[in-house]
């Protein structure tokens, strides 16, 4: 369960990023975040990895404050997909970034094999275990970078972006491999089709605010809404209109 | 002016391995002793932006040369001397086994030659000293191109003693001194006037990256036009000066090839006889060898014909044994398929 | 082709190629680094005037890239660039050092000669034995011996980073190049009035990358502690196969194979 309780961010250019947002998410939902470019999706998400530092309110995870204190034990709870993956995937061997995250969290070395193995086996990559990253396809990296967060076995996945630099196919495997996972899902993205698919819950973000939360199916028909916040109706719902 | 192996005796490449060995150990501690683990992704990415950077050639207007950005002294305005020296390290280490530039036994030379000068000594005694924590486009720029031509004289001047110590090549000191100094000026003006342009822009859009740096007000920038014209006068005063003094030394140095041969063989003929006879005696298997003997120059034909004719057949055979592997191997790919 | 795209395409081929399944590529790299740096050492600790003892050693690369599966086009492309230096540096024997050692067929040959062509056989046989060694083994493979070497993490890990993000930065210039010259006209090379933005914009690219990377790591618990992971075990086979090749060049040193071939054939 995530308590998100009046936050506000400010970056150090002084760009207020977010406003006044409380958010209650249950156990084993698929939440995403909508919103136009620059709504502050993704500064939400690394606010509750406690990549930057809250200015003002408080998140919870499972009763644990977001603190510089506890820091350790959130980053094992919650896990983070970053938009990009050739950020994430810095070792020059899939496998090696599998096990970083439990390494640096001194698991023994059978303990780690385990979870390294259990991830890569959910996400039925197994096979690209000896590659180097940077030689894999878009949707390859993109489940090696699930799996590596994935090993540290957490709670809750913070997925940033995750349809982008999908073909077609590699993006409907991603979505039948999220269906098969038990975690929270907090999914920040402009893929309202991917929203359809995967969430039962939808915030939509402008300007650093909440500005509706509800089932997707009935905010993607509310015409304003999707103007005032810069979305557009789903393709797949067009026809329906 | 990447070293090769070929280039020295194991002996040069082992002392100057060891030399750039500890330098890297230090500067690893330097490192961790800043306690900033946000280094070390950066160090990383850094590496690959000046191994992408010195590919990109621009063109150096009214010249029709081109030039590129330089490493060492670019990476130690931006991460310091220590984190600088590593990257650049490691930069020669991928580019020695990638792409052959510059030999794996060398390699201690390089790092020396274009990694410790620059972050060691031309960085804090030069551009720190120009620059005397009052950033301005002006002093880095100077400071600039002054540390990169000098880093690269100071890595010149050490191929130069690399070599002649290794002692591999005939070329003598001041032959070969006049041929790298005068190229590697006209390499690192080029290269000076791309990382000033570069660490100019940092300077405008993002002071805070330059190592040192504290807020401060950004002066005007130099035109960059003027300050290549300025950086050619330069340049020819200097090179006129070079020529003008090698061509009033005695010592040979007139840069016609057959005057150079003249005066040099003098010196290296009875060198290279005692060492050529010393050579027969230790490394041929029999010392008596030789298809008809007799004279001391028929002996050295038919020691010369035999390491022919049995150095083409080692070839050969190895050649052959090479091709057959291949072959059978082949064979085998196709019964799998 | 572009610099850029030329040495994309360089280190690709090399990174494919080192990821064979020859027998060469599955001895352990440490056994690899020792004997490659042995043959080193001793190819180039011949005398300057050596040639024909030099020669056999052509043996030990000719047989290793037939059994890596090594393609010679790789020979020359790393030849191109190792070559020049060499060649300048040791054209001066040939001309400064004009004392006949021997008749050739009525030719004189001079000693400058034989050191230019010492030289050039050296160059030939240390590329192919560094490229033997990288094009079996992938990188991070080589990395990690260094950390069983003793060298220190921090530079360990800033090579790996360096190999990793490579491609993905020239990749990123490169098509920064292509933008650049679709919009300007007959142009080699970048205006030196653009170097500044153009590089610096490559390099302020790089720094948020690199933040990027950082903040993954961070993450995924990282505390400025790096893990290596073990290297395989070493097998007998492995230290077979480097004592064994470097007795063999420790032989060629000490008995110049092709006079003792040549002779055989002069009696």
């Amino acid at each position: 369960m995530i308590r998100i309780r009046n936050i506000g961010f400010c970056y150090p250019d002084g760009n207020r990023a977010l406003n006044d947002i409380s958010i209650d998410i249950e156990k084993g939902s698929n939440v995403a975040v909508v919103g136009a470019n620059g709504a502050g999706k993704s500064t939400l998400l690394a606010l509750l990895v406690g990549l930057h530092t809250l200015l003002e309110g408080q998140i919870e995870i499972d009763g644990k404050a977001v603190r510089k204190d506890s820091l350790d034990e959130i980053r094992k709870m919650v896990g983070f997909v970053f938009q990009n993956p050739d950020d994430q995937l810095f070792m020059a061997r899939v496998y090696d970034d599998i096990v970083f995250g439990p390494r640096n969290f001194g698991y023994s070395a059978e303990k780690i094999t385990e979870m390294a193995d259990t991830a890569l086996e959910i996400m039925k990559i197994g096979h690209l275990k000896d590659r180097a990253p940077h030689k894999l396809s878009g949707g390859e990296k993109r489940n090696v970078a699930i799996a590596a967060v994935l090993a540290m076995n957490p709670e809750v996945l913070l997925l940033d972006e995750p349809s982008s630099y999908l073909d077609p196919k590699s993006r409907r495997n991603f979505i039948l491999a999220m269906e098969r996972l038990p975690h929270t899902k907090i999914i920040a993205t402009h893929d309202l089709d991917l929203v359809l698919d995967l969430c039962d819950r939808v915030i939509v973000m402008s300007q650093g605010k909440v500005i509706a939360d509800g089932e997707p199916f009935k905010l993607f028909f509310d015409e304003d809404l999707m103007e005032r916040s810069g979305l557009e109706l789903p393709l797949s719902l067009q026809t329906r209109k | 002016m990447h070293m090769a192996d070929a280039l020295i005796t194991p002996a040069v490449g082992g002392v100057m391995l060891a030399v750039s060995a500890g330098a890297i150990g230090y500067s690893a501690k330097k490192v961790k002793e800043e306690l900033d683990d946000r280094k070390v992704p950066l160090m990383g990415v850094m590496g690959a932006f000046v191994f992408a950077g010195q590919m990109i050639n621009f063109t150096i207007p009214a010249t029709g040369s081109s030039g590129h950005i330089g490493g060492g002294i670019l990476l130690a305005a931006l991460l310091g001397p220590h984190a600088a020296f590593l990257v650049i390290s490691a930069v020669l280490l991928i580019q020695a086994l990638f792409f052959a530039d510059g030999g794996l036994l060398a390699l201690g030379c390089n790092i020396f030659n274009m990694g410790f000068f620059a972050c060691y000594v031309v960085y804090p005694l030069i551009y720190k000293a120009i620059i005397n924590k009052n950033f301005s486009a002006k002093r880095i720029t100077a400071a600039s191109v002054s540390s990169v031509v000098i880093g690269l004289q100071l890595g010149a001047f050490a191929v130069v003693l690399e070599t002649l110590i290794s002692g591999i090549t005939e070329l003598p000191f001041g032959s070969f001194v006049l041929l790298m100094q005068p190229i590697h000026l006209a390499i690192g003006l080029g290269e000076g006037i791309a990382t000033a342009a570069v660490l100019s822009f940092v300077l405008k859009s993002n002071p805070m990256l330059l190592d040192g740096y504290q807020a401060q007000e950004v002066t005007v920038k130099m035109q960059s036009r003027k300050v290549v014209v300025i950086l050619l006068a330069a340049a020819v005063i200097i090179g006129g000066f070079v020529s003008l003094f090698a061509s009033g030394n005695p010592d040979g140095l007139e840069w016609s090839m057959e005057g150079v041969a003249g005066t040099a063989e003098l010196e290296s003929d009875s060198a290279a006889h005692n060492a050529a006879a010393s050579l027969q005696q230790i490394f041929s298997f029999l010392p008596d060898y030789g298809f008809k003997g007799g004279s001391e120059e028929n002996a050295a034909a038919g020691t010369s014909v035999s390491g022919i004719v049995g150095g083409g057949i080692t070839l050969g055979l190895a050649g052959l044994t090479g091709y057959l592997i291949t072959k059978t191997k082949k064979k085998k790919v196709k019964c799998q398929s | 082709m572009s610099k850029l795209a030329e040495s994309l395409n360089k280190i690709q081929t090399l990174e494919e190629l080192s990821d064979g399944i020859t027998v060469l590529h599955r001895i352990h790299p440490m056994a690899k680094m020792i004997t490659t740096i042995f043959f080193l050492v001793v190819v180039i600790s011949f005398d300057r005037y050596q040639i024909s003892g030099l020669v056999p050693f052509f043996i030990y690369p000719i047989l290793m890239m037939a059994i890596g599966e090594i393609p010679y086009k790789s020979v020359l492309s790393r030849l191109v660039i190792a070559l020049p230096f060499s060649f300048f540096a040791g054209l001066s024997n040939p001309i400064l050092d004009r004392q006949t050692a021997f008749l050739l067929a009525g030719l004189p040959i001079s000693w400058g000669l034989l050191s230019f062509f010492s030289i050039l056989l050296k160059t030939v046989l240390t590329v192919m034995a560094v490229l033997i060694m990288v094009a079996t083994t992938p990188m991070d493979q080589l990395a990690r011996q260094l950390v069983r070497l003793r060298i220190p993490k921090v530079f360990v890990m800033q090579l790996m980073l360096t190999v990793r993000y490579l491609t993905i930065i020239i990749a990123e210039a490169s098509s920064m190049m292509n933008a650049y010259h679709l919009r300007s006209v007959k142009q080699k090379g970048i205006d030196l009035n653009h170097v500044g933005t153009f590089m610096g914009q490559l390099l302020l690219r790089s720094y948020s990358r690199a933040e990027r990377v950082y903040l993954a790591m961070k993450c995924r618990g990282f505390n400025g502690e790096y893990h290596f992971a073990q290297a395989h075990a070493v097998r007998k086979s492995d230290i077979l196969y480097c004592i064994g090749l470097c007795t063999g060049f420790f032989i060629f040193r000490w008995c110049n194979l092709s006079m003792i071939i040549g002779r055989l054939l002069g009696q």
